[in-house]
């Protein structure tokens, strides 16, 4: 019975306090989502929505490594000047996001967007 | 096998025709039960059992049973599932004849048994099956993507508006077709596991004979309690560290699944709405999976080590149980390892790894009802059924009889 007794604690302190956590968690105020402005129509982007959202940085480091550390020019035009040609304006809609996620990318210390 | 319809049940007067199934024997000693023929009747095994009744003890009758072939009494037999494998038999039998070994051996028959389709089933629990399962589960994990981009619903899924938990979203395995997939998988496993145990219940019920002494409601609650506790592992003298090892891996499933569950709810669900990935490490589901996986890893390579060690007590380990056992484990890896990669970025090392996980993860489920895995709902039915009919274990009648010499003066 005490091995019984043992597990039934084990168990209680592990779930009591992740139940707390995850109702808080359910509970947690939350801020709407960004509205963002609409990319100009008949606009295709580089990769489906779902993955710019989280991949697009990785995209311009990549693109960075390559033309200025590797020294290849030439491709298709996927930087920032791309980017600007269907998402206009750099208020209505990357700091937008940047800003609610609490980043700060120093991209635009010398880009101009 | 015969079918599901087990023998009259064996009465005085009445006459029988033993309708033995050749094959059996042959698949037992081919199964891990190889020492079966050294039984010689004594019945060491039987006393020494701490977790049968002494009303309906074993294995003795079940050594016999399956020397003579008798399958349709075995299959409806709940000693066959109220054993444990503690191996307190084997450990005293004088004939090295390994009763608990063969106890597992008709185990893996009971449940090729009751499957269906049952020609799977017994393909299945073999090793090549499983193994083979995994390759199936790839097959069918790339099929359905190209299925699933050559019909568009892939773009139909990423055209539509509204929130979404995105990420790991890869074009290529999107939600929906894993959510059909995975969802349509586990239904035909209930489905498949409900048959299994209906049939066994009836069968159980028509062997004994007579009604059940207890009503079923209260003798659920009584297995669901010693199932939680796993109280009859304890019964064991052979080896007590099972008792921990099955734990660990019985409640990190149970966090995994937890977790799976509300992750797939995760965009549907009104209360859950706005949940961007990644999570921190401190998120409470986080945390849960990462416990679950962490107890499902250690549980699984404490149980390996166990079956490395101490092959007296653990038992013989068959490729079956090797190969469950490293499906779970890497199950477990395979988590950590996509978890690891997702959170570096690693491309595109992060996708493949992750599509290593989700067809790791599809063999398991496809093995749920044609594999050892089986005994989740086997093992509980029988349990039940034992409380039902008042089958009680030596050990547990003993601490009846003194917590009613404490109530009576």
């Amino acid at each position: 019975m005490s091995r019984r007794r043992n597990i039934a604690l084990a168990l209680v302190a592990l779930a009591v306090p992740l139940l707390f956590a995850m109702v808080g968690f359910a509970a947690r105020p939350r801020r709407p989502t960004p509205w963002l402005e609409a990319a100009r129509v008949q606009s295709r982007c580089l990769l489906p929505r779902e993955r710019m959202r989280y991949e697009h940085m990785v995209h311009l480091k990549a693109l960075r490594d390559r033309v200025v550390r590797d020294g290849v020019r030439g491709g298709p035009p996927e930087g920032l000047s791309a980017c600007q040609s269907c998402h206009a304006r750099r208020a209505q809609f990357c700091d937008r996001c940047h800003a609610q996620a609490g980043v700060t990318p120093d991209c635009f210390a010398c880009h101009a967007y | 096998m015969p079918d599901g319809s087990p023998s009259e049940p064996p009465s005085g007067s009445r006459r029988q025709r033993l309708r033995p199934d050749r094959a059996l024997l042959a698949r037992v000693l081919d199964s891990g039960g190889e020492d079966l023929r050294k039984c010689m009747q004594c019945a060491t095994c039987s006393s020494v059992c701490e977790i049968l009744d002494g009303n309906a003890p074993g294995p003795r009758k079940e050594m016999l049973w399956a020397q003579w072939g008798l399958a349709d009494r075995l299959v409806s037999d709940p000693n066959l599932w109220l054993c444990h494998q503690c191996g307190d038999c084997t450990r005293r039998c004088p004939r090295g004849a390994r009763p608990s070994d063969v106890m597992a051996a008709l185990r893996r028959e009971c449940i090729a048994f009751y499957s269906f389709p049952r020609a799977f089933g017994r393909w299945a629990s073999g090793p090549t099956g499983a193994l083979l399962s995994v390759a199936i589960a790839v097959l069918v994990l790339l099929g359905s993507s190209v299925l699933w981009q050559s019909l568009g619903a892939a773009s139909i899924e990423l055209g539509l508006p509204g929130e979404r938990a995105v990420f790991p979203f890869w074009t290529r395995l999107p939600h929906w077709l894993l959510g059909g997939l995975f969802g349509a998988l586990l239904a035909f496993d209930v489905l498949v596991m409900i048959r299994g145990a209906k049939h066994l219940w009836l069968n159980m019920s028509a062997a004994e004979g007579k009604h059940g002494s207890h009503p079923v409601g209260p003798s659920l609650r009584v297995a669901a309690s010693r199932i939680l506790f796993h109280d009859d592992f304890a019964s064991c003298s052979a080896s007590q560290a099972r008792r921990t090892h099955h734990l660990l891996v019985v409640f990190g499933i149970v966090a995994l699944g937890l977790t799976s569950a509300w992750a797939f709810t995760a965009r549907w669900n009104p209360l859950l709405g706005g949940v961007v990935y990644p999570f921190s490490l401190w998120n409470p589901w986080k945390l849960m999976a990462n416990l679950g996986g962490v107890s499902l890893l250690l549980g699984t390579s404490l149980m390996m080590w166990e079956r490395w060690r101490r092959p007296q007590t653990a038992g013989v380990t068959r490729a079956s149980d090797l190969v469950l056992l490293g499906l779970l484990l890497l199950v477990g890896l395979s988590g950590f390892a996509s978890e690891g990669v997702h959170w570096l970025r690693i491309e595109p090392l992060r996708y493949a790894v992750y599509v290593c996980h989700l067809a790791l993860v599809f063999a398991l489920i496809l093995l749920l009802p044609y594999s050892k895995l089986a005994h989740v709902v086997y093992r509980t039915v029988a349990m039940v059924y034992a409380e039902h009919a008042g089958r009680r274990g030596f050990g547990r009648q003993q601490h009846d009889q003194a917590s009613q010499g404490k109530v009576q003066p």
